[in-house]
């Protein structure tokens, strides 16, 4: 790899320009995966509305009330 | 493969990649029919799963086929340097190091199955990472530059995502998600071997071992109207194994008496030069209309239950 400091004024600036943007992409991109395990700990952590509970335990036949292993997520 | 490109006393093109080529890499067109297949076998699997859960899901799909490309972007520079229709991707064209693109696709393969395990489960994360690795290694290393059956193995990496999407929701992957496989297996080789009758000579110069390229015309013809036959009695069975709606068996069979009749018209074809190779055309069109009305039918059978 050649010298930086050998780099035209050019270069120098089309060089600070993509490195601005690459880092301006990677910072979005780390805020989005913030956002996601966020959206993800809560819809798995967080138990739905009763409503919706009872519709997911009409869904599984095998889980009764006596045997409910709790709610996993979904 | 690929090295930087350097002109004397001036600076590396490496060094001005931005973030385009790094998207670019993730070759998002191909992309976009993995997603749909992936969401549609979604919708269509039985029971619920939570809208941003199946958002994710989605998602990890759409990152993993990405570092696939990205792999394969990465191990196949020298081809796509000399074949015009990929000649000015990030790697061939000198806007990326080699090492940075496969250091790039294997922390997404790695990330998208990790998130896919943790915030989905275990199964869909297993079947994804068999479909990077089946793409990967077994299409791009192994078999792509050795069969000229080497669209039909590719098929099957396509096809995963089908099986992915559909035990993100179940946790499994019974008969129908297999028949939704074997659709887009047996797709893949009258949708691409119709497209390399026309860019024959394009494969030709890239030494890749293509149908046309290494048994002729004809027999690529021949082979594509035995798929087409294949593809059509795969999609009308869940109809007689009461898995799938009217909406659906309509379209099915009306898109598949279509689909038959354009393969038909391409065996009969004598073109020998892309100009004149319209039947050809037609069919590599058709086919993506059809992938896109069979599965969007098995969702609207969904909804219309």
């Amino acid at each position: 790899m050649s010298d930086p400091a050998n780099w035209s004024l050019a270069e120098k600036t089309a060089f600070e320009a993509r490195r601005r943007s690459r880092n301006i992409a990677l910072g979005i991109l780390l805020a989005a995966l913030t956002l996601l395990f966020f959206g993800v700990t809560m819809v798995r952590m967080v138990p739905p509305s009763g409503k919706v509970q009872a519709e997911l335990q009409a869904q599984r036949p095998g889980q009764n009330a006596g045997q409910s292993s709790g709610w996993d997520g979904r | 493969m690929n090295q930087s490109t350097e002109m004397p006393g001036s600076a590396p093109m490496t060094a001005f990649a931005d973030w385009r080529d790094y998207f670019a890499l993730l070759k998002p067109r191909v992309m976009t029919l993995v997603i749909f297949t992936a969401a549609c076998a979604m919708i269509a699997a039985p029971g619920t799963l939570h809208p941003f859960l199946a958002f994710v899901s989605v998602l990890c799909v759409a990152v993993a086929a990405g570092a696939a490309g990205a792999l394969n972007q990465w191990y196949e520079a020298d081809i796509d340097a000399v074949m015009k229709r990929t000649a000015n991707r990030p790697l061939p064209a000198g806007r990326l190091a080699a090492h940075d693109a496969l250091s790039f696709g294997i922390i997404l393969s790695v990330g998208s199955v990790m998130v896919m395990g943790l915030a989905l489960n275990w199964v869909a994360a297993a079947w994804l990472a068999v479909s990077i690795g089946f793409y990967v290694v077994v299409y791009t290393m192994w078999l792509k530059r050795r069969t000229p059956q080497n669209i039909v193995i590719g098929g099957a990496a396509g096809a995963f995502p089908v099986l992915v999407g559909w035990a993100s929701v179940t946790g499994d992957t019974p008969m129908m998600a297999w028949i939704l496989f074997s659709i887009i297996f047996l797709w893949t080789p009258p949708h691409f071997w119709a497209l390399a009758l026309f860019m024959e000579a394009d494969y030709s110069k890239a030494g890749v071992p293509m149908l046309p390229v290494t048994h002729g015309l004809e027999a690529t013809r021949k082979q594509i109207l035995g798929y087409s036959v294949l593809l059509v009695l795969a999609s009308l069975l869940p109809m007689p194994l009461g898995l799938a709606g009217w909406a659906y068996g309509a379209t099915a069979l009306v898109m598949g008496v279509i689909f038959i009749v354009l393969a038909w018209r391409v065996y009969r074809s004598t073109a020998t030069v892309a100009v004149e190779m319209l039947p050809e055309k037609k069919l590599f069109k058709f086919s993506l209309l059809y992938l896109a009305f069979l599965f969007g039918a098995l969702v609207a059978d969904v909804w219309l239950a």
